[in-house]
């Protein structure tokens, strides 16, 4: 209550101040000559348009799971979520300055936050948010502004062809209300399938092989708890990390086990299309058992992490970096987790991503993602809305292409990988990591110019130039380099070695219902399938689940999703 | 003399009551804010009986009436969630009383004044300490490799998971939450101790009555007053069994013992921003707690004499 007040007072005063701020703009378009005028008239209608004075804007500020620490020692230690090499970048290029109304980590911490906005009523002028279901309340309550001319206007061209390189799927559909285009998706690359990472100097401790199969990757989890795969003589390593969620968000979930649900041809926590064609709820299905069942059984042989239920992201990590866990499932990018870095860093870890485990067919069964992953809004009644397209102009196109000193910043920037562009939204087509690697190798194999690359590659290509170079002289790499090569030199490559199965959801959406049952229908089913998971509970606990979990709900939603997208 | 000694009364009375006009001045700042941060936002409570809606805010959202609270006693789990708060909230109320008068009644019976202040003073110290900070300390003390299942396997035990396990996790909560709550709690009645007429004990030694027999016959009937004055404070925290402590402690799987009011509503209030289903529960604990407190002080009025109001 306290909180709420505390809120609504400040979004009073801001919204007096926001007042007064318009006030004295429209004084100054009366005093302005006519050429004044004319200046930003032009600047408002270019994609890199100058404007003549600085403008300011308030957002919320995205920063990377990566913590500030990775700025310490580098020559933006004393850098700011307002001044930052990214800011300073928009600010000589179009004479724009953001101020940040918050500041918080991607993911629940800046999600939060947003909610916390939307709640006092009182939004950024420009700001990102992560969920359609938030973005729908937005355009509901109409506190968000038609981007229709603003888009139609002023999007570049590397823009408006990457959202058309998703076909049926572009994400503009998506944003489409009632013909109107309400706020500029930020594209989800794919990311591929998850792999099994494993610790690669304990399989060579061990002399294991790569695993595959399901039982051939119990056979490792297996030797890595009990042949004391660390060679300390103790019994201190533990099975495969995983979550206490189990599953979800797929595939940018590290530490969630998903692949080996679909490895028994079970897919968790989605909706899927069955036999009939109707949508139906993967967690329900009959294949869930098998999959528990398995769960089950390592979970009892300790082959996975018989504390996973307690443990936090953190706890995860620092199992890891501190060498008592040598396993876990997760994407393409997981060695930029700080659990890889640092057990790099300080336990001389190498890891290595291993395609298992596999299901019938022999690959991974994977799950594709949709093609937007999160809006940029601007606030409705800003006077200048174009300026959230200018940003995505830049930072999908404009600073890709630049190679003066400025730039330069940003590239130094990507790998420390702290700061994000301030608004947290990229514009690129799909398999768009996949390219970059190849254009990355392509001058590392002497068969392109490194002028070739964009600022954002060449960041990469210096980065796995100098892990290289450590490497050929013999001595330990920077951990972010590291990361750098292991993701886009080693991970990326089994994607077209090694291709898996995808699998599309019928639907990724929040219905009516969901938004107020849906907590509870969770609950229900995590606390089945946790109690199944470490034998608190039988297996025809399952059945009781499913039923109730029908009758509670589930079935209403089943059948609105249904509705929906027939009605499509 | 009659004459001077009424004047000399009035004028202290008209001194006095400058002096209370001081006091007053002083409480006005604190009731300013009292006013500001507690009676205004009470209105914010009509979102309870409305759907409510941030953009068209609270004047202009639809009414619904009891929908919400009808829509709360329908869901799967709310009759598990208030059993586990009661339950709970009640075992950490009837602890949070025996252990810290047990303590004062101890401590008190120590003789050298440097050792009992400065073991007051370390068991004081927990109560400072946010959850967020307690509990990574009673995650790691209760893991499988933590203190307590090393001892428990020394002693030939099987290690237990006691945070992921129904039986426990209460318990273990319980238990935690008086940790961290007795040493400053015991301070009420070490003060109530204090006030405790030597001369009783000097007459019951000469009675003949032990150390036990003074404690069971003077130190606890002279505390009751305390003790039921205290309790009937805290019985309007029952549907409070701890948001800070358990949502930093708990997990899916003691969702079934563990899982209170606080911690369900704000999955649905805020993570799904059901902003009118949290205010309606909000409004439903506050209204419970308020008949309470007011039935406590009624029954703490009629046995001990005394209420707080």
């Amino acid at each position: 209550m306290k909180k709420k007040v505390i809120s609504m007072t400040l979004a009073m005063l801001m919204l007096g101040t926001t007042i007064a701020g318009c006030g004295d703009s429209g004084d100054s378009t009366a005093n302005m000559t006519e050429e004044e005028k004319a200046a930003w008239e032009e600047a408002a209608n270019d994609p890199y348009g100058k404007y003549p004075e600085l403008v300011t804007y308030t957002t919320g500020y995205n920063l990377t799971a990566q913590g500030a620490d990775t700025l310490a020692g580098t020559a933006y230690e004393n850098d700011t979520p307002s001044d930052n090499a990214y800011t300073r970048y928009l600010k000589e290029l179009l004479n724009i300055q953001n101020e940040n109304e918050f500041e918080a980590q991607t993911g629940d911490d800046y999600n939060q936050k947003v909610s916390l906005a939307i709640a006092s009523q009182e939004i950024p002028d420009i700001m990102f948010v992560q969920d359609y279901s938030t973005l729908v309340e937005l355009v509901e309550s109409d506190l968000v502004e038609d981007l229709t001319d603003v888009y139609n206007n002023l999007a570049c061209d590397t823009v408006k062809q990457s959202y058309e390189s998703y076909g049926d799927n572009n994400p503009i559909n998506t944003v489409t209300f009632d013909g109107k285009i309400m706020a500029i998706p930020k594209t989800q690359l794919s990311d591929g399938q998850d792999f099994l990472w494993l610790r690669k100097d304990w399989l060579e401790n061990l002399n294991l092989e790569e695993p595959s199969t399901l039982d051939e990757m119990a056979e490792v989890l297996r030797a890595f708890v009990n042949n004391d795969p660390d060679g300390d003589g103790q019994a201190n390593t533990v099975g495969l990390a995983a979550l206490s969620s189990v599953y979800g968000d797929y595939p940018n979930n590290t530490f969630a086990v998903d692949n080996i649900f679909t490895a028994l041809g079970a897919y968790p926590n989605i909706w899927i299309t069955d036999d009939d064609g109707n949508a139906v709820y993967g967690s329900i299905q009959p294949e869930m058992k098998d999959a528990l069942q398995l769960m089950a059984d390592w979970y009892a042989e300790g082959l996975i992490d018989k504390e996973f239920t307690t443990r936090t992201n953190d706890d995860i990590v620092a199992l890891i970096s501190s060498g008592q866990c040598g396993a876990f499932i997760g994407p393409w990018w997981a060695p930029f987790n700080p659990a890889m870095t640092s057990s790099y860093a300080d336990d001389d870890a190498e890891w290595i991503n291993v395609s298992a485990p596999v299901g019938s067919e022999g690959a991974i069964n994977a799950i594709n993602t949709k093609s937007y992953g999160g809006f940029v809004v601007v606030r409705k009644g800003y006077e200048h809305p174009e300026i959230a397209m200018k940003i995505v102009n830049v930072n999908s196109e404009y600073a890709m292409q630049d190679t003066t000193d400025a730039a330069n910043e940003i590239r130094e920037n990507q790998s420390i990988a702290y700061f994000n562009w301030p608004l947290y939204c990229q514009v690129q087509p799909g398999n768009n990591a996949e390219i970059m690697t190849q254009n990355i190798e392509a001058v590392i194999n002497g068969e392109a110019e490194a002028s070739t690359l964009t600022t954002e590659e060449m960041g990469y290509y210096d980065s796995i130039v100098r892990f290289q170079e450590a490497e050929a002289a013999g001595q330990k790499a920077d951990s972010a380099d590291y990361s750098q090569y292991m993701s886009r030199m080693v991970a990326i490559h089994k994607f077209q070695e090694e291709p898996a199965n995808f699998l599309t959801p019928s639907y990724f959406e929040t219905t009516e219902t969901m938004a107020t049952k849906w907590a509870s229908l969770e609950k229900m089913e995590l606390q089945t399938v946790l109690q199944i998971i470490v034998g608190e509970a039988e297996m025809s606990s399952f059945d009781e689940f499913v039923e109730s979990w029908t009758s509670a709900g589930g079935q209403t939603i089943t059948d609105e999703i249904n509705e929906e997208l027939s009605s499509k | 003399m009659g004459q001077n000694s009424k004047a000399a009364a009035r004028k202290s009375s008209g001194h006095a009551g400058k002096e209370k006009m001081m006091f007053h001045l002083m409480l006005l700042p604190g009731m300013i804010m009292l006013a500001i941060f507690v009676f205004v936002p009470l209105f914010g409570s009509i979102m309870a009986f409305e759907n409510y809606s941030p953009a068209k805010g609270i004047f202009g959202s639809k009414w619904v009436g009891l929908e919400n609270f009808k829509f709360i006693f329908s869901l799967p789990d709310s009759r598990q969630v208030f059993v586990n708060t009661l339950v709970i909230a009640f075992g950490k109320l009837v602890f949070n009383i025996i252990i810290p008068v047990l303590f004062a009644i101890l401590l008190n019976e120590i003789r050298v004044k440097v050792f009992k202040k400065t073991f007051q003073t370390v068991v004081y110290l927990p109560h400072f300490l946010s959850w967020v900070v307690l509990a990574t300390v009673v995650t790691n003390m209760f893991s499988l490799t933590g203190p307590i299942n090393s001892v428990i396997s020394a002693l030939g035990g099987d290690p237990i998971q006691f945070l992921a396990d129904n039986a426990w996790f209460r318990k273990v909560m319980v238990a935690t939450d008086v940790w961290k709550e007795f040493g400053y709690n015991s301070v009420v009645y070490l003060a109530a101790l204090t006030s405790i007429d030597l001369g009783l004990y000097e007459a019951a030694s000469i009675d003949g009555a032990n150390r036990f027999k003074q404690i069971l016959h003077i130190t606890l009937p002279s505390l009751l007053p305390t003790i039921v004055l205290m309790t009937a404070l805290n019985l309007g925290n029952i549907l409070n069994a701890g948001f800070d402590q358990i949502f930093n402690l708990y997990n899916p799987i003691v969702y079934q013992t563990g899982d209170i009011i606080d911690t369900y509503v704000y999955r649905i209030g805020m993570v799904e921003r059901q902003y009118s289903i949290g205010t309606a529960v909000g409004l439903f604990k506050s209204v419970i707690s308020f008949i309470l407190i007011m039935g406590a002080n009624k029954a703490a009025k009629k046995f001990t004499g005394s209420g707080i109001f």
